[in-house]
């Protein structure tokens, strides 16, 4: 069966896969339904097909089922460079580099929560900063933002003590990408990394505090300390902050001045991994992505701070055990090759997924698989994905309003801004369902557990 | 399609793209043109007038060979003002603009409480970006990351 979407002619696998046959001999799957299919926006279609284009490619590129049109290439895309031959491309990682979720499951129940969720999401309004201006807790010296973004959450927890050696263990690479160079990175990145470490930024990060709504598979999720249906949840979602957004403006620049770079788009502009720019990005994108896990540490420090005092509790009776941290936006040696995931999630066999959804709807927590290294070099798919522009949404939506509906659905938001908070309604997404169900029925992960949302603090 | 906002010869389209913010301004001369990029990133930026009470003045010399690469340059610092120094630039007053090179005075705010934003503008894209000397100024196509 075919079918043509936006000029493009697509072939149907099966139920939720969809091959575009390029001339070049170049493949793109798309992993989604029909009905996914047929409302993703057209740039979606372009922008894949521009990946595609791209030298050193050294296989298919994948679009998941959340996939919204982005710069230069979806969100919601993976693909393999040639390990030696290969290219890099900053616009193929994006600006927030090692944007990511990370999840706590703690010991208390809805019924310990629900009566302060007003005090605990407050709390963590003052302990979390959120939005424009606000700076964090954590004020390093430039020769620590060194060993930050060189040694990863080991140097926070083990050196500064901002966190349990038990951490290190449940993050993506262990909180450290490397190599990573603090000299790869320009004066204002580290400025901009100093001044934002331990926030949590804006757009469409958040903290949410949440409860076990079901439970698909009870072995995994007991073995990730999940015990029951309501028991409480804290789902974190941010990244490198303004350090990564400049390392990715920074380089696009370089890489542009450079004579032999090759741009199919500007903002896909490459250069050989072999170069020495190229090389020079990937260890300041590394760098990058250790800020990343490092402020989501750093943030879980603050988190669990908060519960202490807010419930009179040890940290024995919170629990708050982190259960996973995985990156979103990232490039990284795996195996035979260079993996570019722009908005996509590591889905390696036995391994905790998180999947993001709005704050009106839900979030999952799913398990990778042997499928998912075969079909999509081990990748899924990770969050809901936009269905309108930030713009249009605070124009649909009112801000004050939606708050007001979410608290009487026992939702209780707090904002830095109304238009912050009318831009991740949930109306601006895609069904999160729908996303788990592609991505569950083309086997690139299983749900493990649903969890829907108590309180929310976000930019 | 998708227009919604034009305040002299801004532009912001808001369908273009799902992520991100689309500014086509159009003005008469390169002064012009630098005063309605600031006013861009204002009116994505906050949800409100400025409250302008007190003000700090810096000096910046932007230095590049190209106009397309003096505006990015320009965002760059609007962006590092707001970042590193928490300041807010409402006014940009422009001491000369030759041989490629432009000195700047930037009239800023402190970023507080009382400041609304309802956006945080990020980093210029590449995407889409284009500044060109056209028949009748300048125009140009800035998209934000928010």
């Amino acid at each position: 069966m075919k079918i043509k979407v936006y000029d493009f002619e697509l072939e149907r696998v099966n139920q939720c896969q969809w091959l575009l046959k390029k001339k070049n001999g170049k493949q793109v799957i798309f992993f989604a339904t029909e009905s996914i299919i047929n409302n993703l926006d057209k740039d979606v279609f372009f922008q894949a097909n521009n990946v595609s284009l791209m030298p050193g490619l050294a296989g298919k590129v994948i679009i998941m089922p959340d996939a919204h049109s982005g710069y230069g290439a979806p969100i919601g895309t993976v693909f393999p460079m040639k390990k030696d031959q290969g290219y890099v491309a900053p616009g193929a990682v994006g600006y927030d580099i090692n944007c990511g979720m990370r999840l706590l499951i703690t010991k208390l129940m809805i019924n310990d929560v629900k009566p302060k969720i007003k005090k605990l999401v407050d709390s963590l309004y003052q302990a979390v900063p959120v939005g424009v201006g606000r700076q964090g807790f954590l004020k390093v010296s430039k020769q620590q933002l060194k060993k930050l973004v060189e040694e990863g959450v080991d140097y926070l927890v083990n050196s500064l003590g901002l966190g349990w050696p038990e951490d290190i263990e449940a993050i993506e690479e262990k909180g450290k990408i490397g190599p990573a160079s603090f000299s790869a990175l320009s004066s204002v990145a580290i400025e901009r990394g100093l001044k934002q470490l331990a926030t949590l930024g804006s757009g469409n990060h958040y903290l949410e505090i949440q409860k076990v709504e079901k439970i698909y598979n009870q072995a995994l999720a007991k073995k990730w300390g999940i015990e029951e249906i309501g028991q409480v949840t804290v789902m974190i979602h941010c990244g490198s902050r303004g350090l990564g957004h400049q390392v990715c403006s920074d380089y696009l620049r370089l890489f542009e001045k450079e004579k032999n770079s090759i741009a199919v788009d500007r903002q896909l502009v490459c250069l050989p991994v072999k170069s020495s720019l190229g090389k020079q990005y990937l260890l300041a994108m590394a760098a990058s992505a250790n800020f990343a896990f490092v402020n989501r540490q750093a943030i879980t420090y603050q988190v669990r701070r908060v519960f202490e005092r807010v419930f009179g509790l040890n940290q024995e009776k919170l629990g708050l055990d982190l259960v996973y941290d995985v990156a979103h936006n990232i490039a990284k040696f795996e195996g035979k090759f260079l993996i570019y995931r722009k908005g996509a999630t590591r889905s390696f066999p036995n391994q905790p997924v998180i999947i993001g959804g709005s704050m009106e709807t839900g979030s999952y927590l799913l398990v990778g698989t042997e499928e998912a290294l075969k079909k999509s070099y081990g990748s899924t798919a990770h969050g809901s994905g936009r269905t309108m522009s930030r713009a249009k949404a605070k124009r649909l939506i009112h801000g004050q309003k939606l708050w007001q509906t979410l608290e009487k659905k026992g939702i209780y938001i707090k904002s830095a801004s109304w238009g912050g908070l009318a831009e991740e309604a949930g109306q601006a997404y895609k069904n999160i369902n729908q996303v788990v169900e592609a991505v569950s029925q083309a086997g690139l992960s299983r749900p493990v557990a649903y969890f829907t949302p108590l309180g929310n603090i976000k930019g | 399609m998708g227009l919604t906002k034009k305040l002299t010869t801004i532009t912001i389209d808001e369908n273009k793209s799902i992520a991100d913010v689309l500014v086509k301004i159009r003005t008469k001369n390169q002064s012009d043109l630098i005063k309605n990029c600031l006013k861009a990133f204002l009116l994505i930026s906050l949800d409100d007038n400025l409250k302008n009470k007190k003000t700090v003045v810096y000096q910046e010399i932007i230095k590049e060979k190209t106009l397309e690469e003096r505006v990015f340059s320009l965002i760059e610092v609007l962006i590092y003002y707001k970042d590193v120094k928490n300041l807010l630039v409402f006014k940009v007053g422009i001491d000369s603009l030759r041989n490629n090179c432009w000195r700047l005075r930037f009239f800023c705010q402190p970023i507080t409480n009382q400041l609304r934003f309802k956006a945080d503008i990020k980093a210029l894209t590449r995407h889409s970006f284009s500044v060109k000397k056209t028949s009748f100024g300048y125009q140009a196509v800035l998209v934000f990351d928010l």
